[in-house]
């Protein structure tokens, strides 16, 4: 036999030699193993992080599931809180009210104000008997303008928002009313001839 | 079976006799549904295995004997995971090389203890001196190897597994192994020889 052999049998010989009290370290191994079976019941997966791994093909799979799902509600809500396309950006907002669709005696007429913080917006005005509760502005997309559509007889109108029950506000982008309403300042729209506010 | 003072039964060997047939596989299926004894035949077949290359690589006893348990603990945790085309073995010892290399890395790996303290225990009845002394030997000729290399060399020379297989086991090339096998081999040799030397 070559001495390289006999040098590797030798050293394999020296390495699988049993080493003593290997069975007394076997069933300390057994012991432990079963007393950690007791404690956690079979294996108590919450204790045991292999059993929190994950393929890695499975998790590639499962990240591009909840981006789909975040992107498919990110468009669903965008487009539930949408501001209508009829309605100016806030920025262009310089001459209150619009109108947007004309029949012979009346204007739909857009409202629109910015309530930061405000959880319920209503419009009055001569329109609804100055009832705060008829007609409510919805909250649009970017969380602090409120808007409404109201049909409107052509004329003039004196109106203003309650922010949250309670506080009244006029228009600050539409003229002031001359005389109080009910001891207050009100807003004004002059619903016009051909279609013009 | 009778049990000695410590409550354990040193009689019990790897093939038990209601185990004959059973293939690693077979014990495996049988843990995952429920029986524990499968597992526990497990062990007795791989445990001394595990312990001898803990106890080399990481040159102290009681540590390896920590090292192994924790292995075993992780093994059963996660036998659901375990897939039958690879052998238990093979599957066992890729956990203890990862508990053994992260035992390495918390501490690094402090001078081999003697064989003596290795064995940790009585001296086997019918152990020839021989055997002893070259064990001996071995130990001191592991000191100052690299943990990595340490551990391609035992793979190799000590459990004599084919470098595929110490490839699954350690997810190191084929060709990195044979350099770490072949350095290890040339410094475990060199001072095998002035040990010799000395001797």
């Amino acid at each position: 036999m070559h001495d390289d052999d006999r040098w590797d049998d030798a050293i394999r010989e020296a390495y699988q030699r049993p080493m003593a009290g290997e069975e007394y370290a076997r069933e300390r191994a057994i012991a432990r193993l079963g007393r950690e079976r007791a404690r956690d019941g079979h294996g108590g997966w919450w204790l045991n992080p292999d059993a929190l791994r994950i393929r890695p093909l499975l998790a590639v799979a499962s990240l591009i599931a909840v981006l789909a799902i975040g992107a498919w509600g990110g468009a669903w809500w965008m487009a539930s809180h949408r501001v209508p396309e009829h309605l100016p950006r806030h920025a262009e907002l310089t001459d209150g009210p619009t109108a947007a669709a004309v029949n012979d005696d009346s204007l739909t007429v857009t409202f629109m104000f910015r309530a930061p913080g405000a959880s319920r917006v209503c419009l009055v005005g001569d329109f609804n008997d100055w009832d705060p509760n008829a007609t409510p502005l919805r909250r649009a997309a970017l969380g602090d303008a409120w808007t409404a559509r109201v049909p409107l007889r052509r004329g003039l109108h004196a109106y203003a928002f309650v922010i949250d029950g309670s506080d009244w506000a006029t228009d600050p982008l539409a003229p002031l009313a001359p005389a109080a309403t009910f001891g207050r300042r009100n807003s004004v729209v002059v619903v016009g001839e051909g279609g013009a506010l | 079976m009778a049990k000695d003072s410590r409550g354990v039964t040193p009689g019990r060997t790897p093939d038990a006799r209601t185990e004959e047939r059973a293939t690693d596989a077979d014990l495996v299926a049988r843990a995952v549904a429920g029986e524990a004894g499968a597992f526990t035949e497990l062990v007795v077949r791989h445990h001394a295995g595990c312990l001898r290359y803990a106890a080399h690589l990481l040159g102290d006893r009681m540590e390896a004997e920590d090292v192994v348990q924790e292995t075993l603990l992780r093994a059963y945790g996660s036998l659901g995971r375990y897939e039958e085309r690879q052998q238990f073995r093979s599957w066992l010892f890729r956990i203890l090389v990862n508990r053994c290399r992260t035992w390495a890395s918390r501490k690094s790996v402090r001078r081999l203890q003697t064989a003596e303290a290795l064995d940790a225990g009585p001296p086997i009845a019918g152990d020839g001196a021989r055997s002893f002394e070259i064990r001996s030997r071995l130990v001191r000729a592991l000191e100052g190897l690299d943990p990595r290399h340490r551990e391609a060399f035992l793979l190799k020379h000590g459990d004599g597994l084919e470098y595929e297989e110490i490839e699954r086991i350690t997810g190191a090339s084929v060709s990195a192994l044979k350099m770490r096998v072949k350095r290890a081999r040339d410094h475990v040799r060199a001072r095998w020889k002035e040990l010799d030397d000395d001797a």
